[in-house]
């Protein structure tokens, strides 16, 4: 088990696929806590947060011959996860996912990847704290996959089924709809 | 770390309340989808280029030529039922094929016009080959029934006031043409009867005439050339007379 602790993820998994249990639990350390907090994030207010990462978590392991080692591990984690909270918000009802979004159809020349720098993406996750809760799904799941799971924008794409360019126009509507709430907050409380 | 946690998980685990899906499960499950997709667009394949088969045998293939007056007659007259079907299939092939990554990574426009051109592309090669006209041919002998209403009712548009055919005499007032069921037809020529420039109406020429039937005439509105194969069922024997005066 010490020695399985340095493999990589990908290594690990395929120990899982060969029938091993033990080692997907070291898997479950790694991820635990950032499954958790991408949860806590997208499904604010959702009491059912904890319970969502366990199904995830369980959901990884049965579907787990599923996972294509020469691949990465954690965009193939983060889709299940996506799945999972996809389905927990439609159950809850409680905000509307639409059927189909225009963004995915018609490409985005402007919207390549940027890169901020730490301090700018630092005062983003201050900004995102305060006001993510108020923005609609599909802008704030990339945001939180961007800036709080730090994953790059094709990850982002392959996680959410959506292109690359879309990813990017969304990130960039995100963060100009937190500044402008930010700008609204401000002057409200100088008033 | 939350020791706690996987301990816990672990358990579950191996209670073997939770079971692993086999590799199996997950390569019958990828090989359902590929029949779905291939089964999807060879379904729409066959209607599509069955559509572009019927229009041409139908002549509605050639109406632009005759202006927007044959452009209205061509839109009234499309196998509408046929063309929501591709549609409706085509929308349901995309949907499957944006689960894979060469399609979702790129926005739907790209995969869907790729989708678009390379059916319409096949379905016009499959309408050039003779595979629809095989069939027909077979329906029209009485074999294949399960084929007929396709080929015969619900898929054959039946455009009212356009008339091919082959001029077999010229008079002063027009021409008598044999139509392609090899009923006889008179044609009256008018001076509003639109010809194309510097053509002059021979005998044995085919060709396509817009006009209203009256009385057992057609009063020509526009004529113009037809390709021959639009005349491949041309019988070389008039049918009886009571057929073709029904027709009239």
């Amino acid at each position: 088990m010490s020695q399985q602790v340095n493999l990589t993820d990908e290594e690990i998994a395929q120990l899982v696929q060969k029938g091993e249990v033990e080692p997907f639990g070291i898997l479950v350390e790694r991820y635990e806590a950032k499954i958790k907090r991408y949860a806590h994030k997208f499904l604010f207010n959702y009491d059912e947060a904890d319970d969502v990462v366990q199904e995830v978590l369980i959901k990884a392991y049965t579907n787990i011959q599923s996972f294509d080692p020469q691949k990465r591990f954690s965009p193939w984690l983060y889709r299940i996860a996506h799945n999972e909270f996809i389905n927990a918000i439609k159950k809850q009802g409680r905000e509307p996912l639409p059927f189909f979004d225009p963004d995915v159809l018609f490409p985005h020349p402007l919207a390549k990847q940027q890169t901020d720098d730490e301090t700018n993406a630092n005062d983003l996750r201050e900004m995102l704290d305060k006001c993510l809760n108020k923005l609609k799904s599909k802008y704030r799941e990339p945001l939180v996959l961007c800036y709080y799971e730090e994953l790059s924008y094709k990850e982002i794409a392959d996680i959410l089924h959506i292109p690359q360019s879309t990813v990017g126009i969304r990130l960039k509507r995100g963060k100009q709809m937190i500044k402008n709430m930010i700008t609204k907050l401000e002057s409200q409380y100088e008033r | 770390m939350n020791d706690n946690f996987k301990e816990k998980f672990l358990e579950k685990l191996k209670s073997a309340k939770i079971k692993m899906h086999s590799r199996w499960y997950f390569i019958s499950k990828k090989l359902v989808l590929v029949i779905i997709i291939v089964a999807a667009a060879l379904v729409i394949l066959f209607i599509d280029s069955f559509i572009f088969f019927t229009m041409e045998k139908s002549a509605l293939w050639y109406l632009p030529g005759f202006g927007l007056t044959g452009l209205l007659i061509m839109f009234v007259n499309l196998p509408w039922l046929l063309i929501g079907i591709v549609v409706a299939l085509l929308i349901i092939l995309e949907y499957l094929i944006t689960r894979y990554a060469f399609a979702y990574r790129r926005p739907i426009l790209y995969s869907a016009l790729g989708l678009l051109i390379v059916i319409t592309a096949v379905s016009y090669a499959i309408k050039v080959s003779s595979f629809h006209e095989q069939i027909d041919n077979q329906v029209q002998a009485g074999k294949m029934p399960m084929a007929k209403p396709l080929y015969q009712k619900m898929g054959v548009p039946k455009p009212k006031d356009v008339n091919p055919g082959v001029i077999i005499n010229i008079d002063q007032d027009g021409f008598q043409i044999q139509r392609p069921d090899g009923c006889p037809f008179m044609v009256k020529m008018t001076e509003q009867t639109r010809l194309p420039r510097n053509y002059i109406i021979n005998d044995g020429d085919y060709v396509l005439i817009i006009g209203r039937t009256n009385d057992g005439f057609i009063t020509a509105e526009a004529i113009r050339r037809a390709p021959v194969r639009l005349f491949r069922q041309v019988i070389t024997m008039p049918p009886p007379v009571e057929y073709c005066n029904k027709m009239k």
